[in-house]
């Protein structure tokens, strides 16, 4: 049962989610608004409910299964920009390796310099 | 095969999650090698069944609309991991907006100009900008600058798939093994598929690439109109 009143609480949010985004007219999509709303619960609740933490333990592992139907259509992408394929993989495969050595970088610098602060 | 059943979601999540597990397998044969992550095999394995089943894409797509749909409530239940790793997360506060708010700026950058200099379209290099972003985020803000959201979307799941199997390969070569860096970077990066990969390491790197996504999303459907309007 607990499981179900989790993904119940879960539920609740996103569609608070959903409402305020049509409300409001925003642009960030609606679980990452639940997300925010489920967050604020849990400052003020002051803790985490067994069923919350079940149904989010329940999910989470799941996130790579869930991205699997949309990581195929990387195969189907189709040939109407064929010309611009080259140009768009070297941006993306050697852009993401890049952004991770900046990244990884920077924030090692900053986090180190925070760290000898204190 | 009948072709009713071929094309019912019942097929298409069976598939999904056959294909996953046999991915999955495969990864742990491998001592996880990054480069072959199940999403990234499971997929392919799809993407060759899929053809010889005469299934089209996009109905194969359509028919995991049951399994696609817990991404909402999933990503909801991310607010667990973030509130239990509150604690680490003030402490690293700042150290976390400048590297956001640069590695953002050099995401959509670094995509450009590389796009520019192999000589791409004027549309293309608009559809590779929001590539580190969310793909909610990423189309509306495609949509807003003037690029093709289909080319934006396959943008994004590729700079996913890309920057989740090479994090690891990455990080280890800069010997970086803090799993609050390690997952801010992917987050930053790698958005949803990423997190998903950084939760596989443990639940700091989770909480940590939760809130790269969110950030780097916020801050890039705000910061990348302007750019584009002043270019």
């Amino acid at each position: 049962m607990s499981l179900i009143n989790g993904l119940l609480v879960l539920l609740v949010c996103q569609c608070a989610g959903e409402a305020i985004k049509a409300w409001l007219e925003l642009s960030l999509p609606g679980p990452v608004l639940g997300m925010f709303i489920l967050f604020i619960g849990l400052m003020l609740y002051q803790g985490i409910p067994e069923a919350i933490a079940k149904s989010s333990r329940t999910l989470i592992p799941m996130l790579g299964l869930m991205f699997l139907p949309a990581a195929t259509g990387l195969f189907f992408l189709g040939s109407q920009y064929s010309n611009q394929w080259p140009a768009i993989i070297a941006a993306v495969v050697i852009g993401s390796l890049l952004s991770l050595i900046f990244n990884g970088l920077l924030m090692t610098l900053l986090a180190r310099k925070r760290g000898s602060k204190s | 095969m009948d072709q009713a059943l071929l094309n019912s979601p019942l097929f298409a999540l069976t598939l999904s999650l056959a294909a996953f597990q046999l991915g999955n397998t495969l990864y742990r044969r491998l001592n996880e090698f990054p480069l072959l992550h199940p999403t990234v095999t499971g997929a392919s394995l799809v993407a060759l069944l899929l053809p010889r089943l005469d299934i089209d894409y996009q109905d194969y797509l359509q028919a995991n609309d049951l399994l696609m749909f817990w991404l909402g409530p999933a990503t909801v239940a991310l607010a667990v991991p973030l509130y239990q790793q509150l604690h680490l997360i003030r402490k690293m506060a700042i150290p976390m907006l400048l590297t956001c708010a640069f590695g953002a700026i050099f995401a959509a950058g670094s995509a450009v100009v590389i796009a520019y200099s192999l000589g791409a379209s004027e549309v293309t290099m608009l559809s590779l900008a929001p590539k580190s972003v969310t793909t909610p985020i990423a189309i509306d803000l495609t949509n807003e600058i003037g690029g093709l959201a289909t080319l934006a979307a396959g943008c994004v799941a590729l700079t996913a798939v890309s920057a989740m199997c090479l994090a690891p390969i990455v990080f280890r070569l800069l010997n970086i093994t803090d799993p609050q860096i390690w997952g801010f970077c992917l987050g930053i990066t790698a958005h949803g598929m990423g997190t998903a990969r950084a939760f596989e390491m443990n639940a700091t790197a989770g909480a940590f690439s939760s809130l790269a996504m969110c950030l780097t999303g916020a801050f890039s459907a705000a910061l990348i109109p302007v750019v584009v309007n002043l270019i």
